[in-house]
């Protein structure tokens, strides 16, 4: 069973974007369940997702990547037993770190050792609004591109090639080794290019045996 | 340093977000279909999105909305941008709302989560009133632990 996470800022299209990916995983006869962590205790994507038929567990009262780490475990428990899927897609807030995730993931992993592997990290970029958040949230975003496994420059359709190339060129300066795929739910553009990632990339290993130091380290101080 | 610390730590440093979420019942006296119930998701979260600016927010960081009518009918509502056109999936099937369900999120950068809670419910308040659509709010929510401390 794999675990594959997203992140991405607010409103970057990860929703949508999941959805189709979760369609497009099981035309390809897996089984397939998503994991939502919104604002809150009041879940508008879990309402989204199950509308498109997608089974879908939420978890509230904190961020995944790092008040509620420990709830990721037991979410991640429940659905193996109750539906044993192929992948469980999680998307946490928009403003999730992937660091945090990897961190929350590794050690549902070390619970389930035999069973899940963990994904690589996707970050969702939003090539409509990146001027704007990197004016307002530049730390963040940054974060975000810099610790993901791959990007996913999204909604490329609704922008010029001009914009494209620059987006691009942000994301390739602030990761250069990084995976770069480009995407758009409403063509289709990058699905099966993530549902590839998800089900085939090279699982990632994250030792938590200094990790907290490293996330104090990092964020900490 | 424990979890609680660390959280607090990471987002405060990097969103500056206000944000609030609120869950709401409607009894409507003169039904709206399909067309008219988008509209009046769409009005909302657009009125609620311009006050919020009004009062010192800079930026959308996400408002979002999903309404579900007696029998099942669904509307979704994304919006992210004022100068961008939302996203909406009307699933209505032709029938008429009398009585629906409504979550609204609304996430915006430059105002601190109480100031989103109560603009969000003012705002609500006085454009129901106007419609003369009636409403319980079933549940709200703010996030109390990352706004500034008093």
């Amino acid at each position: 069973m794999r675990i594959a996470q997203v992140t991405g800022f607010l409103g970057s299209g990860k929703t949508t974007f999941l959805i189709e990916v979760a369609k497009e995983l099981n035309s390809r006869g897996l089984k397939v369940a998503t994991i939502v962590n919104d604002v809150g205790h009041i879940n508008v994507d879990r309402k989204c997702m199950e509308v498109h038929g997608i089974d879908t567990m939420e978890i509230s009262g904190g961020c995944i990547c790092c008040e509620v780490q420990g709830t990721l475990t037991t979410t991640v428990t429940n659905i193996y037993m109750s539906f044993k899927p192929d992948v469980i897609l999680v998307e946490p807030t928009g403003v999730a770190i992937p660091l945090g995730l990897k961190q929350a993931a590794a050690q549902t992993v070390k619970k389930m050792p035999k069973i899940l592997e963990q994904s690589p990290i996707v970050t969702f970029v939003d090539a409509m609004r990146i001027e704007k958040l990197m004016n307002n949230v530049r730390r963040l975003v940054e974060t975000q591109i810099i610790e993901a496994d791959a990007v996913l420059i999204n909604k490329v359709d609704a922008v010029s090639e001009e914009r494209l190339r620059s987006v691009t060129e942000l994301v390739k300066g602030l990761n250069p080794e990084v995976r770069l795929i480009y995407g758009s739910a409403r063509t289709g553009q990058g699905i099966k290019e993530v549902a590839d990632l998800m089900v085939n990339g090279e699982a990632v290993v994250y030792d938590l045996s200094d990790a907290e130091d490293r996330f104090d380290k990092k964020y900490g101080e | 340093m424990d979890q609680k610390e660390r959280q607090l730590l990471t987002h405060r440093a990097s969103d500056e977000l206000g944000k609030f979420s609120m869950w709401i019942r409607l009894y409507i006296k003169d039904p709206l279909d399909g067309k008219r119930s988008e509209e009046m998701v769409l009005d909302l979260m657009n009125g609620i999105t311009k006050e919020c600016f009004a009062r010192g927010a800079d930026m959308i960081g996400h408002v979002k909305s999903f309404l579900t009518a007696e029998g099942g009918s669904t509307i979704s509502v994304s919006l992210i941008d004022l100068d961008i056109p939302p996203t909406v999936q009307n699933r209505f099937d032709g029938t008429e709302m009398m009585r629906g369900e409504l979550i609204v999120h609304v996430i915006v950068h430059g105002l601190w989560d109480p100031q989103v809670r109560e603009t969000s419910l003012e705002f609500t308040k006085g454009f129901m009133a106007e419609r003369s659509i009636d409403y319980e709010v079933i549940n709200d929510f703010y996030e109390k632990e990352k706004r500034v401390k008093d």
